[in-house]
């Protein structure tokens, strides 16, 4: 998987008008990284709060913002930020942990919801929310390391460097996490991936 | 699984991450067409991660930006309040310390410093009252002087006056004094007296 440009520089830019107090840059950063870090809430198991943590998360980038050397680029800084905030929340029990799968079924259907050709028949959205079920078990049942580290891998695309810099850990340790998380998870899935 | 398979396994993630240079990834796929095993094992994590990625997470709410901005702004505000009452603390706790330390200090070097103080202010008041008996000594001997000097003036005076006047006042009475006494020796009673009567010498 090739790791997505994470320092473009629009970003550079927004970064620093962000940092001399530019409320309007901030809000474009929080436009551009919403949707990544809700997901990363949301798969290090913050379900029905993830919207609630990810305001949480970039208030603390807001108040930390005026600290951080804008030569770095951000998304580490704010992965770190978002990791850290994640672990603290959830080891509280302060955030609903209720899977979205199971209650909201059209979430499986995602955005096909706004091309309704495209919209699985009723038997392939069972099907679908199974198995999405299945795999957000499996990625429940993951230990914490495990499942941070493969959500910065493969679903942010940080490379191993940035995950590094993000957990605060060894290159030789994410590298060990990521390659026993992804033989824990094809375990947990055996049922749902055997050729 | 052949020792072959072991070399090949262990090059799964690295094929995972694409890192495999191109020698070892035609090495890599070319194992894999021969070995069921390690095919299967290959594809049942590429599965794995393409499901673990599909996981779908809720899209942003529509206002959740401008949520941010608003929770955000109210955050700076307490922040910077929490900041200025951290200010306050800080300096009211120095104050604090400052005044201990000034007390302690007093306590410990006061008695020194008003010893000192003491001290001066002892020797200058015993300068002062000193002063002050030797201005009640003067004072004390000018009164008998002056009074001296106002009595040797009225004496100065009135020997003066006596000098002056003496023969005038004194002639009629010596010549009273002289005539009664000739009278009473003409009368031949006090010849003895006569001898003793003084003569002034003025």
């Amino acid at each position: 998987m090739a790791p997505r440009e994470h320092r473009t520089e629009d970003e550079t830019t927004l970064v620093l008008r962000a940092r001399a107090g530019d409320d309007d840059a901030f809000e474009a950063l929080v436009n551009a990284y919403s949707r990544r870090i809700i997901g990363y809430c949301y798969k290090m198991g913050a379900r029905a709060g993830a919207q609630d943590l990810a305001q949480e998360i970039f208030i603390k980038l807001y108040l930390a913002l005026p600290g951080f050397d804008s030569s770095k680029p951000l998304t580490p800084f704010l992965f770190r930020i978002a990791h850290n905030h994640c672990i603290d929340a959830l080891r509280r029990k302060r955030v609903p942990t209720v899977s979205l799968v199971r209650d909201d079924p059209d979430a499986a259907a995602g955005s096909e919801v706004d091309h309704p050709d495209c919209r699985p028949t009723p038997e392939e959205l069972a099907q679908r929310t199974e198995i999405m079920e299945a795999v957000d078990q499996a990625l429940a049942s993951l230990p914490d390391a495990y499942r941070s580290a493969l959500v910065l891998r493969h679903v942010e695309g940080l490379t191993y460097e940035e995950i590094s810099e993000t957990l605060g850990l060894p290159m030789g340790t994410v590298k060990a996490r990521i390659h026993r998380g992804r033989e824990k998870l094809q375990q947990k899935l055996r049922g749902l991936v055997v050729p | 699984m052949a020792s072959d398979c072991n070399r090949w396994h262990a090059m799964m993630h690295e094929a995972l991450d694409g890192l495999l240079d191109e020698h070892d990834r035609e090495g890599f796929e070319e194992h894999l067409r021969g070995c069921k095993d390690c095919r299967e094992k290959y594809e049942m994590l590429e599965r794995s991660l393409e499901l673990f990625v599909s996981i779908s997470a809720p899209e942003p709410a529509p206002d959740f930006a401008a949520s941010v901005m608003r929770q955000a702004r109210k955050a700076r505000a307490a922040h910077a309040r929490s900041q200025h009452a951290a200010v306050i603390a800080a300096a009211a706790a120095m104050a604090i310390v400052v005044g201990v330390a000034l007390v302690t200090a007093g306590l410990v070097a006061g008695p020194l410093v008003g010893g000192v103080l003491s001290g001066a202010w002892g020797v200058a008041s015993n300068v002062w009252t000193a002063a002050a008996a030797v201005g009640d000594l003067l004072t004390s001997l000018a009164g008998p002087l002056a009074s001296l000097v106002r009595v040797m003036d009225f004496l100065g005076g009135l020997a003066l006056i006596l000098a002056r006047e003496g023969v005038i006042l004194a002639a009629p009475i010596y010549l009273t004094v002289v005539a009664v006494l000739v009278s009473a020796t003409l009368m031949g009673n006090l010849k003895r007296t006569a001898v003793r009567l003084p003569v002034l010498s003025i």
